[in-house]
């Protein structure tokens, strides 16, 4: 569960976290295309677009001078900032690690992200609303204090009876009721209310048109912020970025090792992920017109060591057994104190976690889901590093959380890499003749969404494989005899098929693309023990599964839906997943995919009073298993590392084909 | 069935992991007095073992493999031990038979990887003290004082609780013991590199290497030992 550290690798590229070991004299625009770093290029790495600027962190004395093609093309501020093109400069001989910087400019932004499906289908009830008031002037006989008048008013005018105005609020509201109309004012005034008690800001005239929100989705690798109408529930503005926590370990528990030295530390993570937020706040306030303090709250759904994190609650406990949070409710945070750019008396909802391995990601999946309301028997399964699992309907429910592991995210995994440009999306083998087939993501991409290629007829040379085609490949191989159902390569297929060779290490491996047809000029592998990492991802996932099925005394036939949540999850061939056996064999047509759930429920707990109750209520009423000490995890387990699974009774349908082709 | 016939068939039946027939086959030799139970545990079981290591390493066994010849082992040795370790505290009178603490440290509880090992150190011979998951620091370095052990294991799967083997580290140089007691780390989130950072005796990448570098670690602390004694008895 962890990679290596960032300190064995020479060159390593911020934001994205990508690294690699390379030879002195390797052109870094050239370690970019082989490590899957999204940079920008037009001219192909020829010096001639200036489109590859990328600043050198560290290692910047080692380079030579500038070319001039750079002096042409980088400013003078830019040049005393480190700047350099990526493909003029190389790593140089002697240098113990280059640490650079790809900036957003000169990044294509073509990792998927996902922008659909963002209306929520709720009823919009903020908890924060706007009301207009016009008051009568003071007199000699009507000699009220502001406060009381205004109080007076909002009972008379819209029923609040016991609304507290603030120190923050007292402090100027005298000057904003008399804005305008001179010395005794118009008392012409917009009262920002928040949760029906707390009066967060008296602003001068009717703004009640103006009325925002912003909902997070605090993804480990990614942010994902969404600036929200909150009078229509409306999604206004989409920003994304990487997390900028990954400098500080790219996946959670190194991140949480990162934080637990010192609270000097945390703070360093904690202002990491406020000031992405910020930067993204900036964005979608310049694009909209839009104030940040017009922004009254903001809403955030992580998992519970990103908001962890996020809050600065001290990690340490929360990263050893048994993973315990530190706040497991629904939190509320001032957004000044936090220093988020939001509205100064405005609030921060950080939404309720389960464990200290199931966060309110998987809460924010199980309020899509709706097991509260539902008679369905549901299986919603968040894959991922770590797999959060829920099985479960209005009576009852039972979640789990297994450490899966990074393999299907392409990490361990020897040619493995991110879903961007380059990247292998899907491969077929032929089960008999094994002619194989793959597709590779292109760098033609237009709103997010990707043109498609046919299979074969690939325009981007392959660079490696990313999760999806890694979904691939246990069940391809299995169909075609490449694997036998225990993992281990078919060494008949040795003389055979001169894809399977034996590596000088003595381990086997099946040639994905021959060197001559990838972009980097080596061949693309899977080797014996990047199956064996697949294998113990799906086990993990499977076991997780069967633990909850058992517990809620479930059955296949009895799942009447199986829900597919996470941004991974959604681009991998429900098929393919289902037939290596990472989930009970369901029929394809009861897998539904439901996307990004946590920027889902953040915006629905933005919008819906109603929605974060609900939250509340699934984060305390929904049951955990430990799978890693549940007594028949050893049993479970290891079964499930076969393909599909050693009780083949499991998966009667996959046992049926593989028989037919002869493969068990 | 003569002795080597009867030897290789317990050998062949553990490293196919099939635990019934192991069984049913020391049962038999013991009974029928066929072998010795230690040449049972020895060339029987043990042999066993060291097929299946083998396999592991070629790449056709994996983990589902392993732990089906771990069961089948633990099985086994429930039968032979007993009949043996009289046998075994004679025999060995006077020379200490490898012995080794190993657990999964505090704050972790992930132990597939742990219990392999185990299994394998058994069948090779060694006598085990198996702490667990979960195991505070100070019960591995206590148990092995206590136990007179030559190494101690430490196992994790999880980056936060590497810290954990720093500390063994720490607290044998603290006590004087660094060098007595020889200390190896695996799992998940151990490197070569970090072995070597935090002065751990030995890294291993899975079972099978972990078992071949505690026998040699077993060999040197003895041998170191035998020096001492030697040297000590010298000088009256």
């Amino acid at each position: 569960m962890a990679g290596r550290r960032l300190e064995e690798y020479n060159i390593v590229f911020f934001p994205s976290g990508l690294r690699g070991t390379f030879e002195p004299g390797t052109g870094i625009f050239e370690a970019a295309t082989r490590l899957g770093v999204d940079l920008a290029t037009i001219c192909g790495g020829a010096g001639e677009c200036g489109k590859c600027k990328v600043v050198i962190e560290e290692g910047a004395e080692a380079l030579g001078p500038l070319t001039p093609s750079e002096e042409a093309h980088l400013t003078e501020e830019e040049k005393r900032q480190n700047y350099r093109l990526a493909c003029m400069i190389s790593l140089p001989e002697g240098v113990k690690r280059l640490v650079i910087r790809v900036p957003e400019t000169s990044r294509l932004g073509a990792q998927r992200l996902q922008t659909e499906g963002l209306e929520v289908d709720v009823k919009i009830d903020p908890f924060v609303r706007k009301y207009h008031l016009i008051m009568k002037r003071g007199s000699l006989e009507d000699d009220r204090a502001d406060e009381i008048r205004l109080l007076d008013y909002m009972r008379d005018l819209y029923g609040f009876e016991d609304l507290e105005i603030p120190w923050e609020v007292a402090t100027i509201m005298p000057k904003v009721l008399r804005e305008k109309g001179g010395t005794r004012g118009d008392f012409n005034v917009t009262v920002v209310v928040y949760d029906d008690k707390k009066v967060i800001a008296v602003e001068p005239g009717d703004t009640t048109d103006r009325c925002y929100g912003l909902a997070v989705d605090i993804g480990s690798t990614k942010l994902a912020g969404f600036l929200m109408d909150l009078n229509t529930g409306k999604v206004v503005a989409v920003s994304s970025r990487m997390n900028p926590q990954i400098p500080y370990g790219e996946d959670v528990l190194s991140r949480l090792t990162y934080a637990k030295r010192s609270m000097e530390a945390l703070k360093t993570v904690q202002q990491a992920v406020i000031n992405g937020i910020n930067d993204m706040i900036t964005e979608m306030c310049e694009l909209t017109g839009i104030k940040p303090e017009e922004i009254y709250e903001g809403v955030f759904v992580g998992n519970t060591a990103m908001q962890h994190l996020f809050l600065g609650i001290w990690p340490k406990f929360m990263s050893l057994a048994p993973y315990p949070a530190g706040v497991r409710r629904g939190m509320k945070a001032p957004a000044d104190k936090l220093g988020l750019k939001l509205h100064p008396n405005g609030y921060a909802w950080f939404a309720p976690i389960i464990r200290g391995f199931v966060g309110a990601d998987q809460v924010a999946a199980e309020l899509v889901v709706d097991y509260l309301e539902i008679e369905d028997m549901v299986l919603e399964l968040d894959i991922g590093t770590n797999t959060e699992i829920t099985l479960g309907n209005k009576h009852n429910a039972y979640c789990v959380s297994c450490a899966s592991g990074p393999a299907f995210e392409g990490m361990m995994i020897s040619c493995g890499m991110r879903a961007s440009n380059g990247a292998i999306e899907r491969i077929r083998v032929d089960p008999e003749t094994r002619e194989l087939e793959y597709k590779v993501i292109t760098g033609i991409w237009a709103r997010g969404i990707r043109s498609c290629s046919k299979y074969r007829r690939t325009v981007t040379k392959p660079i490696g494989i990313c999760g999806s085609a890694l979904c691939d490949v246990l069940p391809e191989f299995v169909r075609a005899g490449i694997i036998l159902p225990s993992g281990q390569f078919n060494k008949e297929l040795l003389d055979v098929d001169p894809r399977l060779r034996k590596r000088p290490d003595g381990q086997l491996e099946y040639v994905i693309v021959f060197a001559e047809d990838t972009a980097h000029g080596k061949d693309i592998t899977i080797s014996q023990n990047d199956i064996r990492e697949l294998q113990k991802a799906k086990a993990a996932m499977f076991t997780g599964c069967y633990l909850l099925m058992k517990e809620m005394g479930v059955t296949t036939d009895d799942i009447d839906e199986l829900v597919i949540a996470g941004a991974f999850g959604s681009f991998i061939d429900p098929e393919s997943a289902r037939t290596m056996g990472m989930y009970p064999e369901v029929p394809l047509k009861k897998i539904r995919t439901i996307g990004n759930a946590a920027g889902t429920g953040a915006r629905m707990a933005l919008v819906s009073r109603e929605a974060r109750k609900k939250m509340e209520k699934l984060a305390d009423w929904v049951k955990f298993i430990e799978a890693a000490i549940h007594p028949d995890f050893m049993k479970i387990y290891p079964e499930a590392m076969y393909i599909p699974n050693k009780n083949l009774d499991l998966f009667p349908e996959t046992a049926a084909i593989l028989k037919e082709l002869g493969r068990i | 069935m003569d002795k080597q016939e009867y030897l290789n068939a317990v050998r062949d039946a553990l490293a196919a992991g099939d635990k019934e027939k192991t069984l049913e086959l020391v049962k038999k030799g013991v009974e029928d007095k066929i072998a010795h139970p230690l040449e049972i545990l020895k060339d029987g079981l043990g042999a066993g073992m060291t097929v299946a290591g083998d396999k592991y390493e070629s790449g056709e066994y994996f983990v589902p493999e392993m732990l089906m010849c771990v069961d089948a082992m633990d099985a086994a040795m429930e039968i032979v031990m007993p009949l043996i370790e009289q046998e075994l505290r004679e025999k060995h009178k006077g020379e200490t038979r490898g012995k080794v603490v190993i657990g999964v440290v505090e704050g972790d509880i992930h132990d597939i990887g742990k219990t392999i090992v185990a299994s394998m150190l058994r069948a090779a011979g060694f006598d085990v003290i198996d702490l667990g998951r979960d195991v505070p620091i100070d019960e591995f370095i206590e148990t092995a004082v206590r136990e007179g052990a030559q190494v101690i294991a430490a196992s994790t799967l999880m980056t936060p609780t590497l810290e954990g083997m720093e500390e063994i580290e720490e607290k044998l140089r603290e006590k004087g013991l660094k060098g007595k007691i020889k200390t190896i780390i695996g799992g998940g989130a151990t490197s070569a590199e970090f072995a070597e950072e935090i002065g751990a005796d030995a890294w291993a990448g899975d079972a099978v290497e972990g078992v071949d570098a505690i026998k040699r670690m077993i060999e040197e602390v003895k041998m170191a030992m035998a020096e001492i004694e030697k040297r000590m008895e010298e000088e009256g």
